[in-house]
């Protein structure tokens, strides 16, 4: 029988508002794109059943809201995040020069102990547009990437389901690997919570 | 034994005195019976029982003589003690609640047009809702839920202190210690929990471990596993096991076995309920909530399974509200006051305030119409307006109109004339806010904080309410806006209901320069013009509205906090337990509520719901922050299942948030109308206490009774002035909206 305790990663999703995070979540969980996504107001999340190395996870994705204003309320759910995937959209350079201060604002709100060592991924969004509208390019990203201390950097598009997936497991083998570097002491379900994989990370970060 | 049946009679294997269906809130309606377990023949098996209700006044006077023996001595005997004679573990279950006399009566009819008569056999009952007597709810009962879905019988009330076989059993029961387990557990015993008992010797019945006080009756071997998932994998101790690796064992399975009966629900949710999903009979929510993809799909993951489990509990737990609301109509609420809101019986509402706490019918527009005279002035009182719009709101027909009054487009003490000019000076200033920024090309080009603005504003229009028919079609939701689009260039829109939903957001942005726009306005503005259907008068009516909801989207969300702050103390001050859970859940902050009170329940209710909500805050009638009651009234319609299943923030968070589309705003305005008047009455109590009224004079400070503060957020809940929180002035330097 398969360990009955089952890892939860909570993952937070952020960046700018319209870049694409609610679309990005819905297509990784329940793989479609809507034209019918409402701006997110407050938060919410969706957990998803993975199989990692078979080990079997579930990842909680919280999704957020994108406007400035609102960051102050991370507070109330950023708290035992295991990855922290920040968006920006291709064709907006605004949200890309964002993701700097996103971030910087992530590792205080959910008061990260070791903010060197925190796993973040980047996703770069709305790669379907024309090559002419797009604003940022791959290099710009990956430049950023690699000064914020090599953040996996993917490119996205949630509507055509470009990646999507692949960006996903990456972030999701981020956040195990921290969620297992974390001194766990919980509760009696821990006695059958046995992680007999040794190291079974193939993530970047 | 072989007992002949007199013709056309049944043997009486149970009967209860004073048990009452409740029709209306008035005592004098109540209707007394007997519940009764009747065998109709001498070789009837246990399924062909019938479980009747038989009203006082269908009895014959010898079935009336049979049945008041039967309830004094019928189980016990004259001179026999309560339940058997045993000592503990040894009594003979066969005796136990079996009859010791025999008393026959007529059999008992299925149902009658005439009277509150029903009866059904054993095998036609599926589950049996006890609700005990506790020491807030004075009387216990138990609805008997039939196979047959459509088919509904009323709850019934067991008024234990007028029935003479309770008082006999209780007396019995006072005299010895009670060997019975269902009532070791320390609750109060109740004429119900006899009948419970007795029926066990007629059919099995286990307690569902999903839904307290839930009996299924003889159920099959999958409704067990749907219900009482615990009961088939109880540990099972092997000879020489210790009895503590017994408990661990069972320790480390419970939340396996939890999913596992969880699991199994679903499928009792795809088998028995894929037709409730499409039956009108069964209330709407409840339809809504079980359609929901996410509750027909559950994963084995324990946090998720407990969300699922929390909802299931709510749809049992509204179907059986649903039918006793149908049945005692605001008894059922009246009910709801004593029984969820402490057992403070000092605070009781007067019939007529419950009975003035209920929904009327819309506002049509004749009747709106007949409100004015002939010069179009108001000829009653706007208290009048408010209280009729308040219990009833608006029907669509006459809703722009009676908006435009409510949010003071249109003062009240004006005349048709009068209005008419207003319109025109309205018109003139709209013209004048809008062409400040359509005509000033130079700060379309150059100002980054207003073309930050107007690409925020074209983003969240396109995903605005995009359902509604004039908002449809015309734009993908995803177009790609850059700010570098010409904002005369009104091809960017082709939906034009779409573009003066923009046009009325820029041109808020230039009458209120400080605040701008801010995420969830367009979902304020959308429903505005969706009523008004007219630019300029939408545009101020969307100011108006503004004037309210600034506090909610000032930079340091201050408002908000200060709106969580009230709610936070209203809460503890109205439901503490529930706080306290919430509290130890690190749901203390009721973050849950944030987006409720942001967009006012936009997102949570239907937009047909959002407008009757929303005419109905507008009224202030009894509170400018009534919408702080209806955020109480979720949380206590919601209290029982948060406290008994939920336990983390995240469930609690996914619960509430899940809410959406299941609330009805009807309900909840009842719900909170009578909220917000015990809290007036407790607040009121309070003070008459802290003022030494009622006391026998002073209260000395070290003597009298301790006084109890009322803070300043929580009177100012009983204030009907609007809260204004202005956003400050504006740096023009700080980067972010």
């Amino acid at each position: 029988m398969s360990s009955r305790r089952k890892t939860i990663l909570k993952v937070i999703i952020l960046g700018d508002s319209g870049v694409g995070k609610t679309s990005l979540m819905q297509q990784f969980i329940n793989g479609k794109f809507s034209q019918q996504y409402k701006a997110t107001i407050g938060a919410d999340f969706l957990p998803k059943e993975l199989n990692i190395d078979d080990k079997q996870v579930t990842m909680q994705i919280w999704d957020t809201a994108g406007q400035e204003r609102f960051q102050s309320l991370g507070v109330a759910f950023y708290r035992g995040s295991d990855c922290c995937v920040l968006v920006f959209d291709v064709t907006n350079t605004k949200s890309f020069e964002n993701l700097q201060s996103w971030r910087d604002e992530f590792l205080i709100q959910a008061n990260i102990k070791d903010p060197d060592n925190f796993p973040f991924v980047v996703i770069g969004n709305k790669i379907d547009v024309e090559e002419n509208k797009r604003m940022v390019s791959s290099k710009k990203a990956q430049a950023l990437c690699a000064s914020l201390g090599n953040i996996p950097y993917f490119e996205t598009s949630a509507k055509e389901a470009v990646n999507v997936e692949q960006a996903f497991d990456v972030v999701a083998r981020c956040a195990l690997q921290q969620e297992e570097s974390l001194e766990y002491s919980d509760d009696y379900t821990d006695a059958v919570n046995i992680h007999v994989d040794g190291d079974n990370s193939s993530c970047g970060c | 034994m072989a007992i002949s049946f007199p013709p056309g009679k049944g043997r009486v294997l149970y009967a209860k005195s004073k048990v009452y269906v409740h029709m209306t809130s008035s005592k004098r309606d109540n209707i007394a019976g007997y519940l009764v377990i009747v065998k109709p023949f001498v070789d009837s098996p246990s399924t062909d029982l019938v479980v009747a209700y038989i009203p006082e006044s269908d009895l014959s006077e010898d079935d009336k003589a049979s049945l008041e023996y039967f309830d004094l001595y019928g189980l016990d005997g004259e001179s026999h003690d309560f339940f058997g004679s045993g000592d503990g573990n040894s009594t003979s279950s066969s005796s136990l609640n079996k009859p010791k006399v025999a008393r026959f009566i007529n059999r008992p009819r299925m149902s009658s047009m005439s009277s509150f008569a029903f009866g059904l056999a054993i095998s036609n009952i599926f589950s049996i809702q006890v609700r005990p007597k506790t020491t807030t709810l004075w009387e216990g009962s138990i609805v008997l839920h039939p196979k047959d879905l459509l088919e509904k019988v009323p709850a019934l009330f067991f008024h234990d202190e007028e029935s003479a076989g309770t008082k006999r059993e209780q007396k019995l029961k006072s005299r010895r210690f009670d060997p019975f387990a269902e009532n070791s557990k320390g609750d109060l015993y109740w004429g119900g929990d006899r009948f419970i008992s007795c029926m066990k010797n007629y059919c099995v019945l286990e307690e569902s471990t999903l839904e307290k006080g839930m009996y299924l009756v003889n159920p099959s071997k999958d409704d067990t596993i749907n219900f009482i998932p615990d009961v088939l994998d109880k540990p099972q101790m092997n000879p020489g096991e210790s009895v503590g690796d017994a408990v661990n064992d069972f320790i480390s399975d419970a939340k396996w076995k939890m999913l596992t009966g969880l699991a199994s629900v679903t499928k009792f949710a795809k088998k028995q309920f894929s037709g409730i999903v499409e039956n009108e009979a069964i209330p709407a929510p409840i339809r809504q909530l079980l359609g929901k993809p996410q509750v027909r799909v559950i994963g084995d993951e324990f946090d998720s399974a407990n969300v699922y489990l929390a909802k299931w509990a709510l749809a049992v737990q509204e179907e059986a509200d649903k039918s006793r609301k149908q049945i005692v109509g605001n008894d059922f609420y009246r009910e709801l006051m004593e029984s969820e809101f402490g057992g403070d019986t000092t605070v009781t509402l007067t019939p007529q305030e419950v009975a003035h706490a209920r929904r009327l019918k819309p506002i049509t527009e004749v009747e709106w119409e007949s409100m004015f005279d002939k010069s179009g002035r108001l000829q009653i009182t706007v208290k009048e307006v408010l209280d009729r719009i308040f219990h009833g709101g608006v029907e669509a027909e006459a809703r722009r109109e009676v908006w435009l009054f409510l949010l003071k487009v249109y003062p009240f003490d004006t005349s048709i004339e009068e209005r008419e000019q207003l319109v025109k000076s309205l018109y003139e200033s709209y013209v004048e806010y809008k062409n400040s920024w359509k005509g000033d090309l130079e700060r379309q080009k150059k100002d980054d904080y207003w073309r930050d603005q107007k690409v925020r504003i074209d983003k969240d229009v396109r995903r605005t309410d995009r359902e509604q028919d004039i908002y449809k079609g015309g734009d993908p939701v995803n177009m790609d806006i850059t700010g570098n689009e010409d904002p005369d260039d009104d091809a960017g829109f082709k939906n034009p209901n779409l573009l003066v939903l923009r046009d009325i957001l820029l041109s808020y942005n230039e009458l209120n320069v400080n605040l701008g726009y801010v995420q969830g306005m367009s979902d304020l503005d959308s429903p505005l013009y969706y009523v008004i259907r007219d630019e300029p008068l939408s545009f101020w009516a969307f100011a108006r509205f503004m004037e309210i909801m600034e506090r909610n989207f000032v930079t340091d969300l201050s408002g908000m906090k200060d709106q969580m702050l009230a709610l936070t103390e209203l809460v503890q001050f109205m439901m503490p337990s529930l706080y306290q859970h919430l509290d130890e859940c690190d749901s203390g902050n009721l973050f849950f509520f944030f987006r409720m009170l942001l967009v006012w329940f936009k997102r949570e209710l239907t937009f047909e719901d959002t407008l009757r909500l929303w005419e109905v805050l507008w009224t202030d009638f009894y509170s400018s922050q009534f919408v702080l009651f209806v955020c109480l009234a979720i949380l206590e319609k919601h209290s029982k299942i948060i406290m008994s299943t939920l336990n983390k923030f995240d469930d609690i968070l996914k619960y509430m948030n899940d809410l959406s589309g299941t609330l009805e705003v009807d309900d909840l305005l009842v719900r909170a109308e009578l909220l917000f008047l015990k809290f007036k009455q407790m607040v009121e109590m309070i003070d008459r206490r802290n003022a030494g009224i009622g006391f026998g004079g002073t209260v000395s400070e070290d003597q009298g009774p301790k006084r109890i503060p009322i803070s300043k957020q929580l009177r100012l809940l009983l204030s009907r002035k609007t809260i204004i929180q202005k956003e400050k002035p504006r740096d023009p330097e700080a980067p972010f909206g």
